[in-house]
C-alpha cells in the first residue's frame, strides 16, 4: 500500500465495497435465472450469470441480468442493445459486452450500492402519484377509494412508488402510505416530501417486479412509460391498467399538446399490458379502438374489459347536503360543478343561462371548480358583467367540501354537459346526492344518466340545452318524477369496486 | 498444450477482474468527484473507461477466447498497474 | 337597433365595407344593391337579410373581415352574442375591432375544390407524402376544376399560391388549376376540402378545423398512419403531441382514405374511439397506393455499378430514413452475423432524413473497421436507386411499422426479392409476392433469413418468379379512385363559383 493517496485509498475502499454490493445483488438474481453462483466472487458471479443469459437468448434473462447489475431498470432501448451485442458475443466475452452495456446508466444513476428485492408472490400496485403528493384529481380519488378496501388482503399486495431518479420502484414511507390509505382521516400534516440525500439514494432498496402481476393504478409520468413498458414486455410480470379515458387523443383538440404527447406515450404501456379495466363502457370502447389499431404492427394488445367506478358519496357529504334544504321562496339555485376546462363546456350553461334570465325566469346559478388561468379569465370575466346587469351567476374556483355539499342541499337540480368523459362523477355525485342533473346524451354520461334522474341534451346544441335547463326550473311534475328516480337508485359502492378489480387482476 | 490453457484461463480471470475494477471505478460517484477535486490524480480515470471499450471491442473482434496473456498484458500496459 | 350602435359613429373602414358586401352577395337572396352600403347601414342590411344566427354564416362573415380563418372559439362565441343580441352589435364590434389593414388583401369565395398543398408548395425535397399529393393533384388537374392553396406562415390565412409554387406541385406544366392570382385570400365557402397531406403546425391544424366544420359541404383526407400515436415510441419529441391534433381534426372530416388496408386499421380502430366524445367518425375509405416505379437501361446499371465498386460483390440492398422505426441496429446486427459466417456481400444504404442515428453510425463506423463491406449514400439521384434495386441480389425493410411500405413495392417490382416484416402492409405487399417476411424484433430471425437468400439459388429463383405477380396499379388508377370520394354523388357541384372582390388599390382578385 505504499505510496498510496488518502484519495487513492477512499477509491480503493469504495471499489471494495462497491463490488461486495454487486455481489449481493447478482445472488438476488441468479436463482431466477436457474444459476449457482454460491461460493463465487462477484466478477465470477457475473461471468457466470453472463454465460447463461448468452447463451440462452432470452430477454427477460437479460432484462433481469441488466436490473441485477445495475439496480436499475433498462430502457426499452437499453435492453435492445444489451441484446444486441449479446447476440454478437462469444461466451468469454459476455460478461465485458454486459459490463459496456451497463456502463452509461451506471455512471449516470450511481445506483452501486443499491439493494434487490424480487416480488414474485405478491401483486404490486403502483400508486405513485397518490403516494407522492397532495394533489387530489379524479384519479387519484379513485385509488385513494379503491386501495383501502383492499387493508384485508395486506399480505397479497404491496404499494410502489418510483424511486427519486425514477429508475426503479420502492416501498411506501409512512406518511406516503397515510397520503394513500387515510386521505380522509390524516395521521400526518400534509407536506411535501423531502428530496433524498445523496447518502440516502445510493442506498436504496429497490423492489423489481418478477414474473407477478403489477398493476398501475394511475396514469403515469412520461418518464416512466418507457421503464413500464420494457416492465410489461421483459419481466415476465403481467401488467394491468385501469383504463380512465383517451380523451388527450379523441379530443386532443381540447388539451395541451404536451398531455397528448404524455397520453401517446402512455399507450405504448397499454400494447404490452395484459389487461385494461375502463371505468365506463365508453372508456373501455376507447381502449378497444386503440386495440383494434394494432394488429397493423404486429401486436394484439390488451384484454380490456368494463369495470365501471363506484359512484357512492361518504356520509359525512349525504348528511351535509341533507343537513339543508331550498329555501321556501327563494329563488331556485342551479350548480354547475366540475372543472373549468374547453371541453366541460360551462361556456354553453353559462350562455344558455343568460338566455333563460332574458326570458324572465329567476333563479341563481352556481359555478365550482377550479381551471388554469387561460381557461378562466374569458369566463370569469363575462360572469362578472353577467352579474353586474343583474343576473344571479357567481363562480367560485376553489370551494370547502361542506359548503360545497350545503350548495347540494340546496340546489334545485344541477348542470353537466361535458363533451368528452371517461365517466362523469360530477353526475354521479349529484344523484348521489339527491339533485337531478341536465347531461350529454352520449358516452360515459349516457351511461350513468340511463340510472334515472336526468335530462339528456346533445351539448353542442345551445337550444337543447337551454329547453332541458328551462324544464327543469318550471315543470314541477318533471322535476318530481326525476326525483322520484333518484330516491330508487343504489349507488355502486367502492367496495364493489375494489373487489371486482382485485378479483380480476388476482384471477 | 494444458500448461498454456491454464496460463490462458488465469490470464482471462485476472482481465476479469481487471475489467469488472475499472468498470466499478469508472461507475463510482467517489471518483467521480475526485475528478471534480484532482486532476493529477494517478488513477487516470479517463484511461479504464477507454481501455474497457477498447478491450470489449477487440475482443469482439477477435470472437473467440482471448489469449489472455496478451490481452491482460495490454490492459495493465494501459492501466499503468504493477 | 341595439343601443351599441346608436350611441358612436362608427369610421369608415372600406376593406370591411368590401368584405361585407361579399357577404351579402354569397349569403343572401334579398334583392340588394349590396355596393351602395357601407358602414352602418350595411351592418343593418345584413342583420335584417342574412337570415337566422348559424355557426356557418359567422364563419363567412368573420373570415371576410378577418381575411383569414377565425378559430372556432371565436366563430361559436360570435354566434351566441348574434342569437341573444341580434347581427348589429356584435358585427359593429368586430368592425370596429383593430386597425384597419393599409393594403388589403384580395380575396376570393370559393365553394369548389380546394386542396390544400401548403408542405409541398413549399418543399423542393420529395417524401413519400410530396409524392402522393403531386401525383394525384396533376392528374386531377387534366379534368376537373381544383384550386390550389397553401398556408402562410401564421397558420391563419389560406391564399393561392405563386407561379413557382404551383410548379412545385404539378408534374406537368401543361395542367391548369383554377387560377387564383397569387397573394388572394382563399375563403372556402361550402366548398369540398381536400387535404392530401398531414398537417402537425397547431395553427394550420386549428384553421383546417375550422374550415372543414364551417366553411365546408365535403371534406375528404388521405390517411398516411397513425404511427405517431400507435408507435410514439419511436417518434421524435413534440410529433405525438402535434399529430393527436391533426386526428383531433380528421374526426371533423367527412372521408379519410387510408392508402394501405394496414393503414385502414389504424384509422379504423382510431375512429372507433370517437362516439365516446359523441362525435360521428369519418367513412374510412381505402385507396391503395400505387406501384409504380422507374426504370433504368442496362448501361445505367453497369456504370453504377463500375462508380460504386459492386462489380465483384453480391449486393443486399436497404433503402429507408435513417431513423429508430426503420430498424437499421437489427440490419446492421443481422449483416455482421452473416459476415462472421463467412458469407461475402456488400451492404449497401440509401437513405437521408437521419435523426436518431447516433448509434446506427457507431456500429457502422465498427462494422468498417472490422473490414466489413458497408456503403452509405444519400441525396442519390433516381438512377442509381433503381440501379441498385436491379443489380441487388436481395434488399432488406424489416420496420417496426409501416402505413405502406414503398421499399418493398419497388424491390419486388424491379423483380427483386425482399426480406420483410411478417405483419401489417409491409406483409400485405409482400407475401406471396417474392418476400421473405420475418419478426423484426428478433436480429437472429433477419441473419436466417438472409442466408438463406444469399446462398440458396434456387430460393431466390423462386422468389424472383412471385414477384411478377405483384398488383401493378398505377398512379392513374389511383387519382381517380380518389377523385370518386371527392365528387361522389352527395358532393356539390365540382365547378367552382368564384367570386371575385378586387384590392383596394385595383389589382384584380383574378
Amino acid at each position: 500500500m505504499t505510496g498510496r493517496t488518502p484519495a487513492a485509498e477512499l477509491v480503493a475502499d469504495e471499489i471494495g465495497a462497491l463490488r461486495a454490493a454487486l455481489g449481493a445483488r447478482l445472488a438476488v438474481v441468479a436463482p431466477a435465472l436457474g444459476v449457482d453462483v454460491d461460493g463465487l466472487t462477484p466478477s465470477e458471479a457475473l461471468d457466470r450469470l453472463a454465460r447463461s443469459v448468452h447463451a440462452s437468448g432470452d430477454a427477460s434473462a437479460a432484462w433481469l441480468l441488466f436490473v441485477g447489475v445495475t439496480a436499475t431498470f433498462p430502457s426499452t432501448t437499453d435492453l435492445a442493445a444489451l441484446r444486441r451485442a449479446l447476440l454478437l458475443a462469444t461466451p468469454a466475452t459476455a460478461m465485458l459486452v454486459v459490463l459496456e452495456r451497463t456502463m452509461d446508466v451506471q455512471a449516470r444513476i450511481h445506483s452501486g450500492f443499491r439493494t434487490l428485492e424480487l416480488v414474485t408472490d405478491e401483486v404490486l400496485v403502483d400508486v405513485d402519484f397518490c403516494a407522492r403528493y397532495e394533489h387530489n384529481t379524479g384519479i387519484q380519488r379513485v385509488v385513494r377509494h379503491m386501495v383501502p378496501e383492499w387493508a384485508d388482503r395486506a399480505d397479497e399486495h404491496r404499494l410502489v412508488a418510483w424511486n427519486q431518479d425514477s429508475t426503479g420502484y420502492r416501498d411506501l414511507t409512512e406518511t406516503q402510505r397515510d397520503r394513500v390509505l387515510h386521505w380522509g382521516d390524516r395521521r400526518f400534516e400534509k407536506s411535501d416530501d423531502p428530496s433524498l440525500t445523496d447518502a440516502e439514494l445510493r442506498r436504496e432498496h429497490v423492489l423489481v417486479p418478477w414474473r407477478t402481476a403489477l398493476l398501475v393504478a394511475e396514469v403515469p409520468a412520461f418518464h416512466v412509460c418507457d421503464t413500464l413498458t420494457s416492465i410489461a414486455r421483459w419481466s415476465g410480470t403481467d401488467v394491468d391498467l385501469i383504463g380512465y379515458d383517451a380523451i388527450p387523443l379523441v379530443s386532443a383538440d381540447t388539451v395541451p399538446n404536451a398531455e397528448s404527447e404524455r397520453f401517446a406515450h402512455y399507450l405504448t404501456i397499454v400494447k404490452h399490458a395484459r389487461r385494461v379495466y375502463g371505468i365506463s363502457v365508453s372508456a373501455a370502447d376507447e381502449f378497444r379502438g386503440l386495440v383494434a389499431a394494432l394488429p397493423s404492427q404486429g401486436l394484439t394488445g390488451p384484454e380490456v374489459v368494463d369495470v365501471t367506478l363506484a359512484t357512492e358519496v361518504s356520509p359525512a357529504a349525504r348528511a351535509a347536503a341533507a343537513a339543508v334544504s331550498p329555501v321556501p321562496g327563494a329563488d331556485p339555485v342551479v350548480l354547475c360543478v366540475g372543472s373549468h376546462e374547453p371541453r366541460k363546456n360551462q361556456d354553453a350553461t353559462l350562455f344558455a343561462a343568460e338566455l333563460l334570465h332574458r326570458e324572465g325566469h329567476r333563479f341563481r346559478i352556481v359555478f365550482v371548480g377550479g381551471g388554469s388561468r387561460t381557461a378562466t379569465l374569458h369566463f370569469d370575466r363575462r360572469v362578472a358583467k353577467l352579474s353586474a346587469a343583474g343576473m344571479q351567476v357567481e363562480s367560485h374556483r376553489r370551494l370547502g367540501d361542506d359548503e360545497l355539499w350545503a350548495l347540494f342541499g340546496t340546489a334545485r337540480f344541477s348542470v353537466f354537459v361535458s363533451l368528452h368523459e371517461g365517466f362523469g362523477l360530477p353526475v354521479a355525485e349529484s344523484l348521489a346526492l339527491g339533485v337531478p342533473v341536465v347531461t350529454s346524451d352520449f358516452g360515459s354520461l349516457d351511461e350513468i344518466a340511463r340510472e334515472g334522474g336526468c335530462l339528456q341534451v346533445d351539448p353542442r346544441d345551445d337550444t337543447a340545452v337551454v329547453d332541458a335547463m328551462r324544464t327543469m326550473l318550471t315543470d314541477d311534475d318533471r322535476h318530481r318524477e326525476l326525483l322520484g328516480e333518484i330516491a330508487g337508485q343504489h349507488p355502486k359502492t367502492w367496495r364493489s369496486y375494489a373487489d371486482e378489480i382485485w378479483t380480476a387482476v388476482t384471477a | 498444450m494444458d500448461q498454456e490453457k491454464s496460463t490462458a484461463e488465469r490470464d482471462l480471470e485476472e482481465l476479469r477482474e481487471a475489467v469488472l475494477d475499472d468498470w466499478l471505478t469508472v461507475t463510482s460517484s467517489v471518483t467521480d468527484a475526485l475528478r471534480g477535486i484532482q486532476q493529477t490524480v494517478s488513477w487516470r480515470v479517463t484511461r479504464p473507461l477507454r481501455a474497457v471499450r477498447t478491450l470489449s471491442r477487440r475482443a469482439g473482434e477477435i470472437g473467440v477466447v482471448p489469449t489472455g496473456r496478451l490481452v491482460a498484458v495490454e490492459v495493465a500496459r494501459r492501466l499503468g498497474r504493477r | 337597433m341595439s343601443f351599441l350602435t346608436a350611441s358612436r359613429a362608427t369610421t369608415a373602414r372600406p376593406a370591411h365595407d368590401e368584405a361585407l358586401r361579399a357577404a351579402g352577395r354569397r349569403a343572401s337572396s334579398a334583392p340588394v344593391d349590396w355596393e351602395r352600403l357601407s358602414g352602418p347601414e350595411l351592418i343593418d342590411a345584413l342583420d335584417r337579410d342574412l337570415g337566422e344566427a348559424s355557426d356557418r354564416l359567422s364563419y363567412l362573415v368573420l373570415a371576410l373581415l378577418d381575411r383569414g380563418v377565425p378559430s372556432t372559439a371565436r366563430v361559436v362565441e360570435f354566434t351566441r352574442r348574434w342569437r341573444v343580441d341580434g347581427l348589429s352589435a356584435p358585427l359593429t364590434a368586430e368592425y370596429r375591432r383593430g386597425r384597419a389593414p393599409r393594403r388589403p388583401r384580395p380575396f376570393v369565395i370559393v365553394d369548389g375544390v380546394i386542396m390544400d398543398v401548403t408542405d409541398t408548395s413549399r418543399s423542393r425535397f420529395t417524401t413519400g407524402i410530396q409524392r402522393v399529393a403531386r401525383e394525384t393533384v396533376t392528374r386531377w388537374g387534366r379534368g376537373h376544376d381544383v384550386v390550389l392553396a397553401a398556408w402562410d406562415v401564421t397558420g391563419r390565412q389560406l391564399g393561392a399560391l405563386t407561379a413557382e409554387e404551383t410548379g412545385r406541385v404539378l408534374l406537368d406544366d401543361s395542367v391548369a388549376t383554377v387560377p387564383v392570382a397569387a397573394g388572394t385570400v382563399v375563403i372556402p365557402f361550402d366548398a369540398t376540402f381536400v387535404l392530401p397531406e398531414i398537417t402537425v403546425a397547431a395553427e394550420r391544424t386549428a384553421s383546417v378545423r375550422s374550415v372543414v366544420r364551417f366553411g365546408t359541404s365535403r371534406s375528404v383526407a388521405i390517411g398516411y398512419d397513425c404511427i405517431p400515436v400507435t408507435t410514439a415510441e419511436t417518434s421524435g419529441p413534440g410529433m405525438p403531441g402535434a399529430f393527436s391534433e391533426y386526428l383531433a381534426t380528421l374526426g371533423h372530416f367527412d372521408v379519410v382514405a387510408p392508402i394501405s388496408s394496414a393503414a385502414r386499421t389504424e384509422y379504423s380502430g382510431w375512429a372507433a374511439m370517437l362516439p365516446g366524445a359523441g362525435l360521428a367518425p369519418p367513412r374510412i375509405e381505402t385507396v391503395s397506393l400505387p406501384a409504380e416505379v422507374g426504370s433504368v437501361d442496362d448501361e445505367t446499371v453497369d456504370r453504377v455499378r463500375a462508380e460504386l465498386g459492386l462489380v465483384d460483390t453480391p449486393v443486399v440492398l436497404s433503402v429507408g430514413s435513417h431513423e429508430p422505426r426503420k430498424n437499421h441496429l437489427a440490419l446492421l446486427t443481422a449483416a455482421e452475423l452473416n459476415w462472421r459466417a463467412g458469407h461475402e456481400f456488400t451492404l449497401v444504404l440509401v437513405g437521408g432524413n437521419a435523426w436518431g442515428d447516433g448509434e446506427f453510425q457507431h456500429m457502422v463506423r465498427t462494422l468498417r473497421r472490422k473490414g466489413r463491406s458497408v456503403q452509405m449514400l444519400s441525396g442519390v439521384g433516381d438512377d442509381v436507386v433503381w440501379s441498385l434495386y436491379r443489380m441487388a441480389r436481395f434488399s432488406v425493410f424489416c420496420s417496426v411499422n409501416e402505413g405502406f411500405g414503398l421499399p418493398v413495392v419497388e424491390s419486388l417490382v424491379s423483380g427483386v426479392p425482399v426480406v420483410t416484416s411478417d405483419f401489417g402492409s409491409m406483409r400485405e405487399l409482400g407475401e406471396g409476392h417474392g418476400a421473405l417476411v420475418v419478426d423484426p424484433h428478433a436480429p437472429a430471425d433477419i441473419a436466417h433469413a438472409m442466408g438463406r437468400l444469399l446462398v440458396d439459388d434456387e430460393l431466390r429463383e423462386e422468389l424472383v418468379a412471385l414477384t411478377a405477380g405483384m398488383p401493378r396499379p398505377t398512379w392513374d388508377d389511383y387519382a381517380a379512385r380518389l377523385w370518386t370520394l371527392v365528387d361522389g354523388p352527395s358532393a356539390g357541384s365540382s365547378v367552382p363559383e368564384v367570386d371575385v372582390v378586387p384590392a383596394r388599390d385595383g389589382v384584380a382578385g383574378a
